[in-house]
């Protein structure tokens, strides 16, 4: 008897332990977003049909992440269910927090509070999820090496969420774009390809065994991986209103600009998350 | 340890996710499907203190709308001199307070007005 009470004080203390990595992992990817001015007024100023989708769609985002690394070692469809739930509320604790510390949380209507919190604590339970690999110095931890193909190209969007979520709300990607002519957003999405395509090969990305040639990891990797980049960084940008009365020029200068940070962040996926 | 365990520590805590993303959904959900009242700003005059320059007016700027209205100017007159102050954003069914100064050695009971405002 006392021999399972001291496995379930054991088994409890590790939980708390990686509890704490989690807390630990949302610092430490939000921090930059719950510091950022833009971040504070989309909170209440972007559409409420906006926040809410943004919050619902972040929700399989963060399954899979649970599934391929996740904060704790628990595995099963149900443990990811659990670590995402559990990384959300880790989220919405370490935001609403920071927001009250920095005496920035509006508390004038439910919604403007709840919108401010959820639009940070997304992020931040994707920092929880990612926490594990980043935060336990044991850089085999997680589940990458035996993800599929499509688990490879959900990684590649994890990351490219994971790197661009940071500067997506703010007004410099929106000048950047309005400021780059039309060569210039084309040298841009050139850069990103050719930079997502070179990390991509030297990472090594799983499947890449059987795929070694260039031409096989640009067509397998590369181009689906910069698709979802830009994709990505389309919905980055309808969520937080810098899609709203474009042209479709200054859109896709928009969203090539963004994509650049999203395809690193993709590349460097296994490093990331 | 089993990988694939339930421990009921872990199941407190996911509890705890699914009650803050629930309530999360919920709010957001209420103000995503009602339709929102637009921005309606009002102005109050709370306090006017002396100051080395002359006078300070606070005053409160309050939106009555569900929308947050952005870049909102305000502008105060007493006698010949105006004053002037803008604000980035006051979200819907908020309020913000601001200050503007009057250089007059009379203490100031200025007329005030919101100039306009635009959408986030």
């Amino acid at each position: 008897m006392n021999s399972l009470q001291d496995i379930g004080k054991a088994e409890d203390g590790a939980y708390i332990r990686d509890l704490g990595r989690a807390f630990g992992g949302a610092l430490l990817f939000s921090l930059p977003l719950l510091m950022t001015m833009e971040m504070w007024a989309l909170g209440f100023a972007a559409e409420p049909v906006r926040r809410l989708l943004f919050l619902l769609a972040a929700l399989p985002v963060l399954f899979g992440l649970a599934h391929y690394a996740g904060f704790s070692a628990r595995r099963g469809l149900v443990n990811n269910a659990l670590d995402t739930l559990v990384a959300l509320a880790v989220g919405f604790i370490t935001a609403t927090a920071l927001l009250l510390m920095f005496n920035v949380l509006d508390g004038s209507s439910p919604a403007s509070a709840v919108g401010q919190v959820s639009l940070q604590a997304v992020p931040a339970a994707l920092g929880a999820l990612a926490a594990r690999r980043q935060l336990s110095g044991d850089p085999n931890e997680g589940e990458e090496d035996q993800a599929s193909y499509p688990g490879e190209l959900f990684l590649m969007l994890a990351g490219a969420l994971y790197f661009a979520l940071n500067l997506a709300p703010t007004e410099e990607m929106r000048l950047i774009a309005y400021l780059t002519t039309p060569l210039g957003a084309l040298g841009v999405l050139a850069v990103s390809v050719i930079l997502l395509h070179l990390i991509v090969f030297e990472a090594g990305f799983a499947g890449q065994e059987e795929a070694e040639t260039p031409l096989r990891a640009f067509l397998d990797f590369t181009l689906p991986g910069y698709a979802l980049c830009l994709l990505s960084s389309l919905a980055m940008l309808w969520v937080f209103g810098g899609a709203d009365g474009h042209g479709v020029q200054s859109l896709a200068a928009n969203t090539i600009i963004l994509a650049f940070p999203a395809s690193v962040g993709a590349a460097a996926a296994r490093l990331l998350v | 340890m089993d990988k694939k365990s339930v421990s009921r520590l872990q199941a407190c805590c996911a509890v705890a996710g699914c009650v803050v993303l629930f309530g999360a959904v919920a709010v957001l959900a209420s103000a995503a499907f009602s339709k929102p009242s637009p921005a309606d700003l009002t102005i109050t005059r709370d306090d006017t203190r002396p100051s080395a320059g002359g006078w300070v007016v606070d005053i409160v700027v309050a939106n009555h709308g569900d929308l947050a209205a952005a870049a909102v100017d305000i502008e105060g007159q007493f006698g010949d001199e105006r004053s002037g102050v803008s604000l980035d954003y006051v979200p819907g069914r908020g309020e913000k307070k601001v200050s503007l100064v009057f250089s007059g050695a009379q203490k100031p009971e200025p007329r005030l007005r919101v100039l306009g405002w635009s959408e986030p």
